[in-house]
């Protein structure tokens, strides 16, 4: 297992599946996230960010409902365990932090 | 239940590859994902997204159970193995992956030409739902053509009849941009289709929009057209002229381009017009029964035709009543899937047919037979250069190398090669591709028409296929020897083994058969040439008339030429045209085939006479025209051997029999165009549509001379002189591309062939060098020690001329027989011919290398180890 940090994309789909909420699974984070950083997300490249967060302990994940459209196929739910959510904090503090620090002048 | 429209052979292969407890989410997203994508890209694009989405998924975190990282460290060892191996014997390896390469490309060009037939059609999207109104006739054979009035009369829900009909008109260009005076002419087809027939058969213009509806004056060309005329690939908003067959000009607009239809398709659109046009252009009354267009085709998606058969039927009375000459018992519809192959047998049909069965199943069958032949090569040096690394798989072994690694080090490697063939296959098809089309005349092979996909599929299908069958037996086969048995020495992996010999054999079979096959064409097509047609082709040139009056013309200013031999008018040309008719003799009825020619006609043409005379002159002394017939000596035959000055009657009036011909073919020798019973009708100089003449060594020439004689009669009509020996043209192109494709596989299975046989000889001679030498030195001869080498190609040659000779005769006459009325009998020649020549190759290939190995010094031989 590699160690604890996050890297930017595990970042990313770590927040997308916390305002996905209720309906975090493979296609809509998929898609939650080429939206919104405008770059294509393979699913290839998903399924490996959260194969990585899994081990990490930082998600997990339950069967739900099968739908028509996806063939009768169960969904995977994501959702953050408790260290996954420490760990995002933890990212978002030494963000704050490091900005906090930049001098106003260097922003222009 | 998935998607319908899911591609299935990726879904399966993500099944495959993919670990199951991941499968189930995995497949389920990117279906939804599938789904979705269809609504906003299109079924196309959703496609290759999916497609790219299972590539992307081919990672290790993915795929099923694999030690991955076992496998990326062992492939480079392999390869490093692989490569040693190549550098050992760059000969031998060399040949066998040219070889190989050859075999994939021209196996590439037979799937490519079968593919051409099997998608014929299908370029229509709507395929399935489209179908052709075909008539029986009463009697046997089936009419394509069918009445304007029937698309307009059927009414019913959910089906749409429409009409199609194709005229070849001259259209008049003036010059674009001030390059001088004067105008371009053309001979072109133009279509004239109901508006049913752009919409159902989807016809777009190139933005792959839908064609604007057409108003009277308007019409779509295609880019190829527009190049041709404007020099323009978008020239909407031009103009350009027809000039009718009373001479009256119509101006026209272009409304829309539209691309070029494939070539396996059953049209050829070139000018597309409204088909009210018919009525203006040509008088034709598009709601009659008496008129017939070339096409009516019914759109009907639920696929129940019964219902659309039997309110056709209902009009066989009024149809019938209309047209006296050609009853129709009922109709039929065939599918626009399957009418293409029926199109070459239906009378007065001028769609683009299929090509015929033969052609398709001889060059998919030359593919396959060097398709195999290079993988039994394949296999024979495999083995026989693995013979060399004996010791190497047993020091593996020993050292701890298990059968599977030894078994995947032999298949990696003949991966590779086959590898390395496809890539030389792909440039040498690339290369031949041209030349095939030139050879069939028209492109059968169109890269830009085929989809890159298939392209991808068909290469992974040949490696896969012919990697396996090439590499498993061999790497089976050696890896399976002891160590312990390797080292002593006590493996024979000699010339003996008998899976060679079989393979061998095999290959000189396929030798011996095509090299037949070569001999019996070629052979065939000068007996074609020299064949008795029961006229003269050679020197006759015919001219087509728009009214009969030019013949007058064209005869005197002809009479004044030297060289011109002889000329006469006439309405039927023997070899392209004849009607079949019913004639009534002695009170009974007989079916000919009738001409209706000039007087003078059967005497440029040297029909020979047997009894009675020719037609001396088309009218009596009193004006009217005469009522004379002549026969052919079959047709004498048929009337009871004596007909000559007796009267028939035809159409309901009597003519009299004046003189008997010997047989004469009327039409090509293709197919079952064999001899008929015939009568030739005199004909009227008011009903001539051809002027026939007979020149002096006819010249390229001459035929212009004549062009620009034309041109000073009749400046505004296009000329379309064409020669007599034309006739001749399709078998002369069947006939030379048989055998350009014969000349080719049988010089490549030879080669192969022969690169084996090699193989084998060396290692022979090696195998068994200390036995030689003893032999030497106990006072063998050279000669002896020759035989010895030889006797078992004796052998494999023997069994192969058997074989080969035989399958290619059943073969070749079951060919000849579908394809020509009249071809050669095999006979002893046809078989000592091959023999010989394989002989020969094989003498002068391996004789120096055979004796090279007798004469060897018994001292080098036996100081080896």
């Amino acid at each position: 297992m590699k160690g604890t940090q996050l890297g930017e994309l595990q970042e990313v789909i770590l927040l997308s599946i916390l305002i996905l909420d209720e309906d975090a699974y493979g296609l809509k984070i998929q898609q939650d996230i080429s939206e919104r950083l405008n770059r294509r997300l393979s699913r290839g490249a998903l399924h490996t960010a959260l194969t990585r967060l899994s081990e990490k302990g930082f998600v997990t994940s339950h069967y739900g409902g099968a739908t028509q459209e996806r063939g009768g196929r169960r969904k995977r739910y994501y959702a953050l365990t408790v260290s996954g959510k420490a760990s995002l904090r933890e990212m978002k503090t030494l963000r704050d932090e490091m900005w906090s620090l930049v001098p106003s002048t260097q922003l222009l | 239940m998935s998607h319908p429209h899911l591609p299935k052979f990726w879904s399966r292969l993500l099944q495959w590859f993919c670990r199951e407890e991941l499968f189930e989410e995995l497949q389920g997203d990117l279906e939804e994902a599938f789904g979705e994508n269809i609504e906003s890209f299109g079924l196309k694009r959703a496609r290759r997204i999916y497609r790219l989405e299972i590539l992307k998924l081919m990672r290790p975190s993915v795929i099923k159970n694999v030690p991955a990282v076992r496998i990326s460290q062992l492939t480079g060892n392999y390869l490093i193995t692989s490569i040693r191996a190549f550098k050992h014997n760059p000969f031998y390896i060399g040949a066998n992956i040219l070889g190989m390469a050859l075999a994939l490309s021209i196996g590439t060009i037979g799937y490519f030409n079968y593919r051409f037939n099997d998608t014929f059609n299908e370029y229509f999207p709507e395929a399935t739902s489209l179908y052709k109104v075909n008539g029986l006739r009463t009697g046997e054979s089936t009419v394509g053509t069918s009445p304007a009035a029937l698309a307009p009369a059927l009414n019913l829900a959910g089906i749409t009849a429409f009409r199609y009909h194709d005229e070849r008109i001259a259209v008049k260009l003036e010059n674009q941009a001030g390059t001088g005076s004067g105008h371009k002419l053309f001979m072109e087809g133009l279509s004239f289709t109901d508006p049913g027939f752009i919409r159902y058969f989807d016809l777009a213009n190139l933005n792959s929009q839908p064609l604007p509806a057409l108003s009277h004056g308007e019409v779509y060309v295609s880019d190829e057209t527009a190049m041709k005329f404007f020099g323009d690939p978008y020239p909407v908003g031009k103009l350009l002229t027809v000039i009718l067959p009373n001479h009256q000009e119509r101006l026209l607009t272009v409304k829309d381009v539209f691309p070029k239809l494939p070539n396996n398709t059953s049209f050829r659109l070139s000018i597309i017009a409204d088909f009210e046009h018919l009525s203006d252009f040509y008088g034709m009354d598009e709601n009659s029964w008496s008129n017939w267009v070339d096409g009516t085709f019914i759109y009907a998606p639920e696929g129940d035709m019964t219902r659309a058969v039997s309110q056709m039927n209902t009009y066989l009375n009024v149809q019938n009543q209309a047209n006296k000459d050609l009853q129709i018992s009922s109709y039929r519809l065939d599918n626009i899937l399957e009418w293409p192959a029926l199109e070459a047998s239906l009378h007065n049909s001028a769609f683009v047919p299929q090509m015929h069965p033969a052609a398709v199943a001889g060059t998919l069958g030359s593919a396959i037979g060097i398709l195999l032949l290079a993988c039994f090569n394949f296999i024979n040096t495999s083995i026989a250069l693995s013979g060399n690394r004996l010791k190497e798989i047993a020091v593996r072994k020993v050292l701890g190398g298990n059968r599977t690694s030894t078994i995947a080090q032999f298949i990696l490697e003949n991966f590779l090669m086959i590898g390395i063939a496809v890539v030389i296959a792909l440039a040498l098809t690339y290369y031949m591709i041209p030349g095939y089309n030139a050879m069939m005349s028209y492109e059968i092979i169109q890269p830009d028409q085929i989809p890159w996909t298939t392209f991808v599929y068909f290469g992974l299908v040949l490696v896969l296929c012919v990697g396996l069958m090439a590499s498993a037996y061999p790497a089976f086969y050696i890896s399976k020897f002891p160590s312990l048995a390797i080292f002593r020495n006590k493996v024979v992996l000699s010339g003996k083994n008998r899976l060679m010999t079989v393979l061998l054999t095999m290959q000189f079979t396929l030798c011996f058969y095509n090299i037949f096959g070569l001999l019996v064409t070629a052979d065939n097509a000068s007996y074609q040439e020299r064949l008795d047609r029961g006229y003269d082709l050679g020197g006759v040139i015919n001219i087509p008339l728009s009214q009969p009056q030019q013949y007058t013309a064209l005869e005197d200013r002809l009479k004044q030429q030297t060289d011109v031999r002889q000329t006469a008018g006439t309405s039927s040309l023997i070899g392209f045209s004849f009607n079949n008719h019913s004639i009534g003799f002695n009170g009974q009825e007989y079916e000919v085939a009738e001409l209706g020619v000039g007087a003078g006609y059967l005497e440029t043409l040297q029909v020979r006479l047997i009894n009675g005379s020719m037609f001396s002159q088309s009218e009596t002394n009193t004006g009217e025209a005469r009522k004379e017939v002549v026969i052919n000596k079959m047709l004498e035959e048929q009337l009871g051997g004596d007909a000559l000055n007796k009267p028939v009657t035809f159409n309901g009036e009597k003519y009299t029999v004046i003189g008997v011909v010997e047989n004469f073919n009327l039409r090509q020798i293709m197919f079952d165009n064999k001899v008929k019973p015939c009568m030739v009708r005199l004909e009227a100089p008011s009903s001539y549509s051809y002027a026939t003449l007979k020149v002096d060594g006819l010249t390229t020439d001459k035929n212009r001379e004549l062009e620009a004689l034309w041109y000073e009669l009749f400046p505004q009509e296009l000329y379309g002189g064409f020669l007599q020996e034309d006739v001749m043209q399709q078998v002369r192109q069947t006939n030379f591309i048989m055998i350009n494709i014969s000349t080719i596989v049988a010089t490549i299975s030879i080669l192969i062939s022969i690169l084996g046989l090699y193989t084998l000889i060396s290692l022979i001679a090696q195998k068994r060098k200390k036995e030689f030498g003893v032999r030497k030195v106990m006072g063998a001869s050279w000669q002896q020690i020759t035989h010895l080498l030889g006797r078992d190609i004796y052998w494999i040659l023997g069994i192969a001329a058997l074989i080969g000779l035989t399958g290619g005769s059943v073969v070749m006459n079951a060919v000849f027989d579908s394809i020509y009325a009249y071809h050669i009998d095999i006979d002893l020649l046809h078989y000592v011919w091959p023999t010989m020549i394989i002989l020969g190759i094989v003498v002068s290939a391996l004789g120096y290398k055979m004796m090279q190995t007798s004469k060897l010094n018994p001292v080098e031989q036996l100081r080896t180890e």
